[in-house]
């Protein structure tokens, strides 16, 4: 897979569409998955990442192949997202927006409402760099070395974030009641 | 793993876009085309502002007693050859003229990158 990755790069390099094209459809959801947990909205989160496969397709020669293709991808982003933090305005416009867009039970997710705001919300308060390491690492499943070459961080950094992170969403979850009533209601209205 | 484990990755999970989606990789495709042509159309405007300046400045300083001096068929001849040199600075970038200057940018950076750099330290 890696091989196969690195292959399709050195042909985005040389121009094909159909490498582009497969690259996008392998990797768009790690990417797309990543940028939603970091920023407030969905829309600016995918507007990030059409930003970074463009990037890519500008830019491929700048691949060097020390990591993975997935860890580079989200290192543009990475960088993309962190920059497009600073308009803070842009940020406050739209801080609300996954609340309309995202709030609603996914189709067969098994979490209730109030679990995905609450984590949504508290993944929020999290430092940005906090933040971006608990969705690599516990929502796309990165190991701690791919998130760190991924942020440009160190390791060890990247570990505690990512344990304080978890441990901070756990208290929010524990504060809210379980998702047990959730699913009862959800499986008696299926009735 | 604990209950509370398990809701927090259901809770992660649930916002994960779809594994495919088709149209997400066309707003990238029509978002890179957006962006190539907007690329295109300044270097043309760009290259077309650039010949005209030129052509108007030979034109204010050639003698026109030359231009009145030539055969009828070379006048003609070289009216031709200014206009196909400014269709074809016009078109240069949409016909790939772009992307092969910027190959060629690129390979001269790797190039340079590569060379052994010269120390300035003793």
């Amino acid at each position: 897979m890696e091989s196969d990755d690195a292959a399709l790069v050195s042909r985005i390099r040389e121009g094909s569409e159909r490498a582009f094209n497969l690259l996008i459809d392998r990797h768009q959801q790690a990417v797309r998955g990543f940028l939603r947990r970091l920023l407030a909205s969905p829309a600016d989160a995918d507007d990030i990442a059409q930003e970074t496969f463009l990037a890519v397709w500008e830019g491929a020669g700048q691949y060097r192949g020390g990591s993975s293709v997935r860890s580079w991808l989200c290192a543009i982003a990475w960088r993309k997202a962190k920059s497009a933090q600073r308009s803070w305005f842009r940020q406050r416009a739209r801080e609300t927006d996954w609340q309309a867009e995202g709030a609603g039970p996914g189709p067969d997710d098994g979490a209730s409402p109030e679990d995905r705001l609450a984590v949504r919300k508290a993944l929020m308060a999290l430092p940005i760099e906090q933040r971006a390491a608990v969705a690599l690492c516990l929502a796309e499943g990165f190991s701690h070395a791919e998130a760190a070459e991924a942020l440009g961080a160190p390791l060890g950094t990247v570990k505690s974030h990512v344990t304080r992170g978890r441990e901070r969403l756990l208290e929010t979850l524990n504060e809210i009641p379980g998702a047990d009533s959730w699913q009862n209601g959800a499986e008696g209205a299926r009735r | 793993m604990t209950d509370l484990e398990t809701r927090l990755d259901r809770a992660l999970a649930a916002d994960a876009p779809p594994a495919r989606d088709p149209m997400f990789r066309i707003a990238v495709l029509e978002r890179r085309a957006r962006a190539g042509f907007r690329r295109r159309l300044v270097a043309a405007s760009g290259l077309a502002f650039g010949v005209a300046i030129l052509a108007s400045v030979i034109l204010a300083t050639w003698d026109a007693g030359v231009l009145d001096a030539m055969p009828a068929a070379e006048r003609l001849a070289a009216a031709a050859a200014a206009g196909v040199v400014l269709a074809a600075v016009t078109a240069a970038p949409y016909l790939g003229g772009l992307t092969a200057l910027r190959g060629l940018m690129a390979r001269a950076a790797w190039t340079l990158r590569a060379m052994p750099r010269p120390r300035l330290w003793l």
